[in-house]
This record gives structure tokens, sequence and C-alpha cells, in this order.
């Protein structure tokens, strides 16, 4: 009886993985009429004694038609400034009498010189570039005892620390982070108003896939936050190849399709509630892993960054791991959404996470951990120009 | 034809309870440490070490779990102070060459992973992992994070936490 059962339980699967796609993933097709040339620039800024070669808390800005980079300096207690249109170290930033908050840090978003936000746990700082702190917004006082309703405000690598200024004075987004591991239902990202001071939940939740799959996605149930403009704002999901644009003006948020041939557009959903660490590994190294849109307000694209799904177990009794995961970058136009041009990085050069979008284009990072020719004294990025 | 379209009504239907069938008919309900002949092969194969006959505990030290590392040292010392054992292993990840200088003439054998292979071995693991042997088999083994090292502790008899 087993024997039988087996094979049409296998079919009755297949048939599933066949129909969630269709059911899930919004269909596209790459424009092939648009050529797009991919042109790389690089830029190495020798580094001093402390400054290091990657961040991982970073922020890009423009002031006096001059592109700064901004990274947290953890080692060196600092946050260190580097001038990209002149290509050099400009100095490191000690905060004046709380040096030790460094630590603590969760992200860094650079207005101006006089305007860099600071995320620490639950609190939002303003500090200048000279270090003096001149605002502290505490949120949870803020919250208060809404604190529930609207889960505690974190930035991580998947939903960077961000600012969209207004007339009005501008706002922050935030993902709301929750006591409980399932987000089905829950509106997830927050919206914080910096001149009433006050945070409200958007009408963003997860897709479908994550409700109807109750969650159980291991590691890659992120949403990925990518930018906010007046009108927008670009999201996605780490499970799927969709991406999102939430509507400013009417609250309401539309799907495109992002699927790139040959990487699995759907991540598989683990069987069964679990917290077996080594399942979440398989199945965040055997399915891609899609990463945050950044829109590029310079030549109105999105990029799109995509961990390649690849296999755990090698033939070789051998295992991949993350390291072997290839990067490829999808570039939409920012208008229809339509996919123009998929780019594939080499193997083993870019770190992901680490990248921005400059006035000159898409820059990474290549400090991959299998790179060997990292140098440890350079600060080097390489600038992806992606036009027609 | 109809029984294809049978099979595809009934799965659509009743997916929950096929799963849960599927999920019977390949599990086998134990929850064992997937790694160990990988563990037992990397030793051997990237540090030439066997350990042969008798209990043998080994300690991996995955470099993701900074808060865990604390504990993991205070749970060997007690391993050895509390419990008389002599045995020992660490496995430590690439990035922990001041822990290799803290097992100096401990007598506690140290193989330090510093090109990376543990990965290459499915050993990339997100917490540190105790395991003890006895000969070549696997009697104990347990994650080492935040919430486990009662357990642990409670299961080696080796004390409570000081």
């Amino acid at each position: 009886m087993r024997k039988v059962t087996l094979p049409i339980i296998l079919i009755g699967l297949l048939s599933a993985c066949s129909h969630d796609r269709s059911q899930y993933i919004k269909e596209t097709t790459l424009v092939e009429t648009v050529n797009v040339r991919a042109t790389v620039d690089t830029i190495r800024i020798l580094l001093d004694s402390i400054g290091l070669n990657s961040y991982i808390d970073f922020s890009y800005f423009i002031t006096s038609d001059k592109e700064y980079f901004l990274g947290r300096n953890n080692s060196g207690k600092c946050f260190d400034l580097f001038d990209l249109t002149s290509r050099k170290f400009v100095t490191h930033i000690f905060l004046k009498d709380e040096n030790d908050l460094i630590a603590d840090v969760k992200a860094v978003k650079a207005i101006d010189f006089d305007n860099i936000l600071v995320m620490l746990r639950g609190k939002l700082l303003t500090i200048d570039s000279s270090g003096v702190i001149k605002q502290t917004i505490d949120l949870y006082k803020i919250m208060g005892a809404d604190f529930e309703r609207l889960g505690d405000p974190a930035v991580h690598n998947h939903f960077p620390l961000n600012y969209l200024p207004s007339e009005q004075g501008g706002t922050t987004l935030f993902y709301s982070h929750r006591s409980t591991s399932n987000y089905v239902g829950k509106d997830v990202v927050l919206e914080f108003d910096h001149n009433a001071n006050k945070l409200t939940l958007l009408p963003i939740k997860y897709s479908p896939y994550y409700s109807d799959k109750d969650g159980y996605l291991g590691y890659l149930t992120y949403i990925n936050f990518g930018d906010a403009t007046i009108d927008y704002i670009y999201y996605n999901f780490a499970y799927e190849s969709n991406l999102y644009r939430f509507n400013r003006h009417n609250q309401q948020s539309e799907v495109f399709g992002g699927e790139v041939h040959g990487v699995r557009p759907l991540a598989t959903a683990l069987e069964s509630p679990n917290e077996d660490q080594q399942q979440w590994t398989t199945h965040a190294i055997e399915n891609a892993h899609y990463f945050r849109p950044l829109y590029d307000q310079f030549r109105h694209l999105i990029y799109r960054p995509v961990w390649k799904d690849i296999k755990y177990e090698r033939e070789d009794s051998y295992f991949n791991d993350f390291i072997d995961k290839n990067l490829v970058i999808s570039v939409f136009d920012d208008h229809g959404m339509k996919p123009i041009a998929n780019h594939t990085l080499p193997p083993m050069r870019y770190a992901i996470h680490k990248w921005f979008v400059s006035k000159d284009g898409l820059a990474l990072s290549p400090t991959h951990p299998e790179n060997k020719n990292v140098k440890k004294n350079t600060l080097e990025l390489h600038v992806f120009r992606f036009e027609n | 034809m109809f029984f294809v379209l049978r099979i595809n009504a009934l799965f659509h239907r009743h997916i929950g309870l096929l799963l849960f069938f599927f999920t019977l008919a390949c599990s086998d309900g134990s929850k064992d440490f997937v790694r160990e002949d990988e563990i037992k092969r990397y030793l051997k194969d990237e540090h030439q070490f066997e350990h042969g006959d008798g209990e043998y505990y080994l300690i991996l030290f995955s470099g993701h779990c900074g808060s865990c590392d604390d504990r993991s040292m205070a749970l060997i010392q007690d391993l050895k102070k509390n419990k008389g054992v002599t045995r020992m292993g660490v496995v430590l990840h690439k990035d922990f060459s001041d822990h290799a200088n803290l097992f100096k003439d401990s007598g506690v054998n140290v193989f330090h992973d510093t090109e990376n292979r543990l990965l290459r071995y499915g050993l990339n693991l997100d917490r540190n992992v105790i395991l003890v042997f006895d000969g070549d088999e696997l009697v104990y083994w347990n994650w080492l994070h935040l919430d486990s090292f009662y357990d642990v502790r409670k299961d080696l008899d080796v004390g409570s936490e000081s």
C-alpha cells in the first residue's frame, strides 16, 4: 500500500509546486528590445590605520554637488567619512561624550553634514559631522501604550535606515518587529512623521504566499524595503521574485513580475513548524534569496539583486555554502516596472548588502569573503552604470 | 486522464492531510545530528585526527553566536573541573585565533579552521554545538545557544553555571 501511495503523493507535491508558481508569481517577460550595456568604474580610496575596507552600516549622500560615503566603524568607535567625488578619506567622526554608543548603533543615514540620523534600539539620534548629538527621539516614549499594536521600530540590512524629506519635515520608515514570529495578516511597515512626532502603521502586509504557508519560510522571511519617493515605496520579499510598489496617495500596493530565467522564483515552504537550524540553512542555500530593490533616481531604474539557488550537497561529497551563491542584478524601468536586463556578476567577488545607488550608477563592494584581491588598506567600490 | 484529475482534485482539497502522510512516510521521528559523518570526516581529512576508543567531547565554535562563546568556554572549564573530562577537543571558526591561544597547554585538542573548510563539510552552523562520542558512536549532542545551556549542563551532569 505504501509503495503505491508514496509516488501518488510525490506527483501531488510536484503538482503543488507548479500550482504555487502560477498562483503566487506574477509572470513577466524580459524586454529584450532594450539593449542595456553595463560599464564599470572603480573607486579606490586609501585608508588610514583605523579605516575599514568595507562597512556593514553605511550611508551615501550628496551635498554641494559632491558625493559622500559614511560608514560605521565599530572597532575604531567612530563613523568614517569619505569624499567619493574626490576619492579621498575625509575624517573620523567621534560621538562627543557618548563614544561607547557606537557599538549600539543599528544603522546610519546621512542627510547632509549637519543632519546624520543614527538608529539605536528604540531611539533615533540626529548628530552633526563634528559628532555632536543635536537631537534624541525616544520612539518607545512616543509609542507609549501603543507599542503592542505598532511593534518595535526596527532597521536592518534588509530594511536600512531611510529618510524622505518633505515640506512638512520628512518621514522615516521602519520595519515593525513583533515578539511573535508569525506576521500573517499584520501590517509590517511603520512610518514616522518627524514633524508630528508620530508613528503610524502603513497597510503593507506580507504577500499571500507567506500567509498561505503560515510564514514557514525559514531564514527567507524578510520584507525588503527598497526606497521611498514622494509617490511610492518600493519593496519585495526575500522568498519570491515579485516586486511591489506601494502608492503613498491611495495607500494601495501593486505587484510586478521579477522572475529571472534559471532562478527559482518562489522559495519552497518548510514542511512543518520547526526551528531546525540545519534544515533552515539547507533551505536558505537551496532557494533563491531576493534582495531589496534599489531605486536609481538619476536614471529612473530599479536594481534588484538576487542570490541564485544552488544545490547544497555536491556530487563530490562536499557541500556548497552561501558564499557559493552567484549574484544576478535585475534591472527594471521605474515607470512600467518592466525588467530590461539581467546581469550576472562574476562569482565570489561582491559582498551582499553592501550596495547603494550613486550618481554614477550602482555601487558594489568587491569584498566577498573568498575574494583574494581584497586589500585591507583600501576602500574599493565598483560602480555599475546600466544604460541604453 | 481521470486518474490525474482525481489526484489533483484530491491534492488541492486535502493538501494538509497528504503532507501529513508524506511527512510520516519520510521521517523516522528522530532528531539526529545530521552532520555526524561529516564532522568525523572533517577531523580526519583536514586535521588527521581520529578520537579513537572511549568518551570524547567535542565543542564546535561556529563563529556566529558571540553571546554563546563565553558560556561555551565556561562549560568546557566545568567539564574538566567538575566532571574530570580529559579527552576533549574544540573546533574553532577561522576568526577565533584568540580562542586558540586560550587553549594553549590546556590538554584540549584545538582544531582551528584557518582555511575555512568547515563549510565544505556542511558545518557552517549558526550556533555552537557540543557532541559526545563513545568510541565511534555519537551518544549525545545539543546546540549551545542561550536557551539550551541549562539543559546541556543538566544532561551532562556538570553543575550549574557560576
